[in-house]
């Protein structure tokens, strides 16, 4: 097969297919179909460095896989540590929650080990090109979330303090991982790439956001513009008498009650 | 509870100040600003612009059943992403302001789709991290009762 065709075929559709499972998902009819379609998209995205060894792109398939581990446990920690809880429903035991705090902290240590040790996702005998642009991005919007959610907490609820003071120690814990990789070299990343790459994971969020929220506005001045050349609507006709009698039988149907109550 | 312009003030700053702190370390490291941060600065803000305008331009497709799926919409809609494609491709074609170590302009728009699938997985799960950890804070304490209890 051509590499431009199979490139085609077994990258960018299966990469089209999960956004299209994606947003047939969030049809209530079509939830299972879109799902299934999502999985075997990202299946075959995680298996392109095999079946299109030629294109360059299948490296985020090699870096998907690497992270699968990672992010499983994270999910499942955070699972654990937020219905380990006091929640009013489907709460687990309280193990749960150091459990889950101990997940968290295992899939964090991996994406450290990722950039200090051999487990360096590798793409083609050298470093996995997307996994200098993941982990820094990674790292710098955790410190920048952690902080918004601290300050959420403390002027938007009342009496948060404590809660704020346990989120500040991830944004402390990610602080301090990224002064470390600014400093300290990885096992194929120096410390001086690390901060060329945090510059770059910086462009690249700003960017991202600014871009985002400029197809938004975009998107909102379209609707506006076509809202606004709208007839407005007529007056409509008073009910009839069908309508009258089929508005008596509901409210019938919905009123008084049985001699029981 | 403060008024919610103080409260977005003080979000903004918490959003950009701990960016701001890792920058001016970097420039305490004897770092300064790499020249192809402006490039991934411009193709990253370009490349959201026209699959954010992808994705709302589904979702007004999808939805709008109620209303007869107007077509008007759909049509500004894709003149604005034509627009940002345009715009794209007209600036990636100016030798070196866009490009960067890509050898044909189709190159660098595929690589600037792919990187920013990584960058915005990466955004994902560190957003799921930390509200699923402030959650985590928040119930992990008993709720305080809405009123107290009669004698």
């Amino acid at each position: 097969m051509d590499s431009m065709l199979g490139a085609a075929l077994l990258f960018w559709l299966p990469l089209l297919m999960i956004a299209l499972g994606m947003w047939m998902s969030s049809s209530p009819t079509k939830t299972a179909i879109g799902r299934s379609i999502s999985i075997l998209g990202l299946a075959m995205v995680m298996i392109s460095p095999w079946t299109t060894p030629s294109s360059d792109s299948t490296a985020v398939g090699q870096l998907l896989l690497n992270l699968l581990i990672p992010v499983i446990i994270m999910c499942w920690g955070l699972y654990g540590m937020v219905f380990g809880g006091h929640v009013p429903v489907q709460r687990l035991s309280s193990s749960s929650r150091w459990l889950g705090l101990g997940g968290c902290i295992v899939a964090i240590a991996c994406l450290g080990l990722m950039h200090w040790s051999i487990m360096t996702p590798m793409w083609r005998e050298e470093i996995n090109p997307y996994w200098i642009v993941f982990w820094p991005t990674f790292l710098l919007f955790t410190i920048s979330m952690s902080s918004v959610a601290c300050v959420a907490l403390l002027t938007l609820g009342s009496d948060r303090l404590d809660s704020a003071l346990r989120l500040a120690s991830l944004g402390l814990l990610t602080v301090i991982i990224t002064i470390a990789a600014m400093t300290i070299d990885g096992a194929i990343t120096s410390a001086e790439a690390f901060r060329e790459h945090l510059w770059m994971a910086s462009a690249d969020i700003l960017g991202i956001i600014i871009g985002a929220g400029s197809a938004i506005v975009v998107f909102t001045i379209v609707i506006w513009t076509y809202e606004n050349t709208q007839p407005p609507p007529g007056i409509t006709t008073p009910p009839s008498a069908e309508e009258y009698e089929h508005v008596a039988a509901v409210i019938a149907d919905n009123l008084g009650g049985g001699e029981d109550e | 509870m403060n008024d919610g312009r103080a409260n977005w003030r003080w979000l903004f700053v918490a959003a950009l100040l701990p960016v701001l702190f890792m920058v001016a370390f970097d420039v305490i490291l004897g770092h300064s600003f790499p020249e192809e941060a402006f490039k991934r600065f411009a193709n990253a803000l370009l490349t959201s612009y026209i699959l954010a305008g992808v994705l709302l331009t589904g979702n007004l497709f999808f939805y709008a059943g109620s209303r007869q799926r107007p077509l008007a919409p759909i049509v500004g809609m894709s003149i604005a992403i034509l627009a940002g494609i345009g715009i794209t491709i007209l600036l990636l074609s100016q030798n070196d302001l866009l490009m960067e170590a890509n050898g044909s302009v189709r190159a660098q728009i595929l690589y600037n789709i792919v990187h920013m699938l990584v960058s915005a997985g990466a955004m994902t799960l560190a957003a799921m991290l930390v509200i699923g950890s402030m959650f985590a804070a928040i119930v992990s304490r008993k709720p305080t009762p809405l009123f107290d209890e009669e004698e």
